[in-house]
C-alpha cells in the first residue's frame, strides 16, 4: 500500500470515517508495520489530548454586545414591538424561575441590586430545548452551560419582579453601556440606596428607562462620574426629583447631546451639591420651565453650559429669589426669546452674576415685574445693551441699591424699555457715563428719577444731538465734577 | 492495539436547518430580536472555534462579534438552500483568519512551555494541556490551524469543512492529515 492511502487510513480511523472493512484492512497493516502503529498510537493521543481541552466559554455580555450592536446597526428593520414584549416578558419569567448557576442569592430587600447584576452578567442562559441548533445534539452537549434550579433565585418583592420582568429593564440590562455601567462601584453604591430602590418602582422611571436615549445617557463617562457623587446619590432621594423625571419633557431633554455635554462638566455636578438646588426641583414651575423647547435650545450654546459651570451660579441657585424668579411665566417666556439666550451665553453676562449685588437684585421683586414688560425682553435683544453688561462701571452700578430701587418706578421700566434708551446705551459715551460715581449718586436723589420717568425725558434722548452730547467731552466734565449732582438737586 | 470507537456520523437531515431558516426569514422580516436566537444558539461554537484560532480572549470576542454582526448585515446574501451553520462559519473563519494575517506574530516557544517538559507530575493537568496545545497551534500555520480547530474543537465533518473553507474535500483531508503530523511533531 502506498504510504499516502495508509496515512489516509490512519486518520480516517483516528475521524472515525472508515468502513468496517478499511478498518480490518489499517488494523491488519498496522500489525506488520512498526512505524505505521506508531503514527497511528501518536495521532489518537493527540486527538484525545485535543478532546480532553474544555470548551471556552464566550463572555456572558457577548450576546447583549452583538444584539446592542445590530440594532444599531440596521435601524431601517422596524421593531416588532407586540412580538417581542411578548417574548421578552416570557423570557424574563422563565429566568427568573430558572437561572443560571451563579453565586446568586436574592432576598428581601436587595433583590433588585442582585438581579441587576444576575442579568447583566449571566442573562440570558441557554435554553435547554433550543440549544441544539445544527450542531446536533452530542455536540451541543459540549457548548451547553449548567443550569440552576428554581430555588437559586428568589425574589420576594412583587414589585421589583414586575420592574425586572418588563420590556424596558430588559432592553436596557442588554445595551453595552449598562453592561459597562454595573461594573462601576459607584454605580452598585447607588443601586444600594434604598431611595434607589422606590426610585425603580415607579412607572414613570421604567419609561425613563424605555428610552434608547436614556441608554446612550448611561454609556457615557461623565453619567458614570455624576453617580458616584454623593450628592446625586442624595439627589434621587427626593421627591421632587421624581416627580421630575415623571416628566416627558424631562426625558426628550435627556435625549439632547447638549444635555449630555452639560452633565460632563465637573462644575454642574458640583451644582447638586447646592441643597438649594435641589429645593429648586420642588418649584413646580422650575419643572415646567424644562418642558420648554426653547430651554433645550438654550442648552446647546456652549456659553450658557461654561455659565453654570461657573461656581457663582452656585451662589445665585441657593438665593430663595432666584428660585421665585425661575417660577415666573414671565421668565419662562423670556427663554423664548434667542436674544435673551444670546445674553445668558455671553460671557459678561456671566461676569455679571458674579457681582454679589446682581445676585441681590434677583431678590427685587420689582425686577422680576421688569420680565413681565415686552420691551424689557426687547431691549436685551440689542446687542448693544451686552455690550453695556461688559462695562465693569455699569455693573457697579447694579451693585448700588438706589439703582435697585429705580427698578420699583414704573417709568424707569418703561425708560429702559423704550427704544431710544436702547439707542442711547449704544453710545459708548453714555455707557462710560455709567461709570462716574456722581451719575450713581444721582440715582438717588428721588427728583432725578422723577425726571428720567418723564416722558419729555425720554423724547429728549430720542434726539440725536442729545445723544451727540453726551459725547461731548464737556458734558463728561461736568459729571466729573459733580456738576450733574448738583443739576439734580 | 488501541482500537478507536468510530465518531457518531452527523447526518445533514437531523439538522434543524428548519429552525434557521424560520429565524432568518423572520430577521429578514424586521424582527431584529430573532437574530438573538441564532446569537444564542450560535455564539458558543464559533466563539471556541476563534478563540482556538487566535488564542486572545479579547480578539475572539471582537471577532465574534464582528462575525455576527456582519452575517446579520448581509443576511439578503445568505442562500437558504445551504445550511445558516456553515454560512455564519465561514464568516467566522474568514474574519479570524483575516485577524491572523494582519497581526502576523511570530509564535516562540516561551520558557513556561519548556518548563512544563521538565515536569512531568504537572504535564498533564488540564489548564497546562490546554496552555500546551494553544502553543502548539499557533505554530501551525493559519491554514493548517483552522482545519484541526474546525475538526477537532468543531467536530465537523471533512464535508462541512469543505463547505465552510469553500475548498474541495480531498483537499480538506489532505491539509488536515498533513497537520495533524505538523502538531504531532511539536507536542510529542
Amino acid at each position: 500500500m502506498k504510504k499516502e492511502k495508509l496515512i489516509e487510513l490512519i486518520n480516517r480511523e483516528i475521524d472515525g470515517c472508515n468502513s468496517k472493512r478499511d478498518s480490518k484492512r489499517l488494523f491488519d497493516i498496522l500489525k506488520q508495520d512498526p512505524e505505521a502503529d506508531k503514527l497511528y498510537r501518536d495521532l489518537l493521543s493527540l486527538s484525545d489530548a485535543l478532546k480532553q481541552v474544555p470548551a471556552v466559554d464566550p463572555p456572558p455580555y457577548l450576546s447583549m454586545h452583538i444584539m446592542n450592536q445590530v440594532r444599531g446597526r440596521k435601524p431601517e428593520i422596524q421593531y416588532n414591538h407586540k412580538f417581542n414584549l411578548l417574548k421578552e416578558v416570557q423570557m424574563a419569567t422563565k429566568n427568573l424561575l430558572t437561572g443560571k448557576k451563579a453565586a446568586v442569592l436574592l432576598g428581601g430587600a436587595v433583590a433588585a441590586i442582585f438581579a441587576i447584576v444576575y442579568f447583566a452578567f449571566i442573562y440570558p442562559p441557554v435554553d435547554t430545548e433550543d440549544a441544539v441548533g445544527t450542531i446536533g445534539v452530542e455536540r451541543a452537549e459540549r457548548y451547553r452551560a449548567d443550569q440552576v434550579a428554581a430555588q437559586e433565585v428568589i425574589l420576594e418583592n412583587q414589585q421589583y419582579q414586575q420592574v425586572l420582568q418588563s420590556d424596558q429593564f430588559q432592553r436596557l440590562i442588554r445595551s453595552d453601556a449598562f453592561n459597562e455601567l454595573a461594573q462601576s462601584a459607584d454605580f452598585n453604591r447607588l443601586i444600594a440606596q434604598e431611595d434607589f430602590r422606590s426610585l425603580v418602582a415607579q412607572e414613570d422611571f421604567r419609561s425613563l428607562i424605555a428610552q434608547e436615549d436614556f441608554r446612550s445617557l448611561i454609556a457615557q463617562e461623565d453619567f458614570r462620574s455624576l453617580i458616584a457623587q454623593e450628592d446625586f446619590r442624595s439627589l434621587i432621594a427626593q421627591e421632587d426629583f421624581r416627580s421630575l423625571i415623571a416628566q416627558e419633557d424631562f426625558r426628550s431633554l435627556i435625549a439632547q447631546e447638549d444635555f449630555r455635554s452639560l452633565i460632563a462638566q465637573e462644575d454642574f455636578r458640583s451644582i447638586l451639591a447646592v441643597e438649594d438646588f435641589r429645593n429648586i426641583l420642588a418649584v413646580e414651575d422650575f419643572r415646567n420651565v424644562l418642558a420648554i423647547e426653547d430651554f433645550h435650545n438654550l442648552l446647546a450654546v456652549e456659553d450658557f453650559r461654561q455659565m453654570v459651570a461657573a461656581e457663582d451660579i452656585n451662589r445665585v441657585v441657593e438665593l430663595e429669589d432666584y428660585q421665585n424668579l425661575v417660577a415666573q411665566e414671565d421668565f419662562r417666556s423670556m427663554l423664548a426669546v434667542e436674544d435673551f439666550r444670546n445674553l445668558l451665553a455671553a460671557e459678561d453676562f456671566r461676569n455679571l452674576i458674579a457681582v454679589e449685588d446682581f445676585r441681590n437684585m434677583l431678590a427685587v421683586e420689582d425686577f422680576r415685574n421688569m420680565l413681565a414688560v415686552e420691551d424689557f425682553r426687547n431691549m436685551i435683544a440689542v446687542e448693544d445693551f451686552r455690550n453695556m453688561l461688559a462695562v465693569e462701571d455699569f455693573r457697579n452700578m447694579i451693585a448700588v441699591e438706589d439703582f435697585r430701587n429705580m427698578l420699583a418706578v414704573e417709568d424707569f421700566r418703561n425708560l429702559i424699555a423704550a427704544e431710544d434708551f436702547r439707542n442711547m446705551i449704544a453710545v459708548e459715551d453714555f455707557r462710560n457715563m455709567l461709570a462716574v460715581e456722581d451719575f450713581r449718586n444721582m440715582l438717588a436723589v428721588e427728583d432725578f428719577r422723577n425726571l428720567i420717568a418723564v416722558e419729555d425725558f425720554r423724547n429728549m434722548i430720542a434726539v440725536e444731538d442729545f445723544r451727540q452730547m453726551l459725547n461731548d467731552q464737556n458734558f463728561q466734565i461736568l459729571a466729573n465734577e459733580r456738576n450733574l449732582g448738583i443739576l439734580a438737586r | 492495539m488501541i482500537r478507536r470507537q468510530p465518531h457518531k456520523k452527523i447526518n445533514a437531515d437531523d439538522m434543524p436547518e428548519l429552525q434557521d431558516k424560520d429565524i432568518i426569514l423572520r430577521c429578514r422580516n424586521g424582527d431584529v430580536e430573532a437574530f438573538g436566537e441564532i446569537v444564542q444558539r450560535y455564539q458558543k461554537m464559533i466563539y471556541t472555534i476563534v478563540y482556538r484560532m487566535v488564542t486572545d480572549p479579547a480578539s475572539a470576542d471582537d471577532i465574534t462579534q464582528t462575525a455576527f454582526i456582519k452575517a446579520y448585515e448581509n443576511l439578503d446574501r445568505y442562500k437558504p438552500e445551504h445550511p445558516f451553520f456553515h454560512w455564519i462559519h465561514r464568516i467566522a473563519v474568514n474574519e479570524a483568519l483575516n485577524y491572523i494575517k494582519q497581526r502576523k506574530r511570530v509564535v516562540e516557544l516561551t520558557d513556561s512551555h519548556e518548563s512544563s517538559e521538565d515536569d512531568p507530575e504537572t504535564e498533564y493537568s488540564r489548564n497546562e494541556l490546554q496552555e500546551q496545545i494553544d502553543r502548539a497551534l499557533e505554530d501551525l500555520k493559519p491554514d493548517s490551524r483552522i482545519l484541526i480547530v474546525l475538526r477537532h474543537f468543531g467536530e465537523l465533518s471533512y464535508r462541512e469543512i469543505s463547505e465552510i473553507l469553500d475548498v474541495p474535500e480531498k483537499t480538506v483531508k489532505s491539509r488536515l492529515f498533513s497537520a495533524r503530523q505538523e502538531l504531532r511533531s511539536i507536542l510529542l
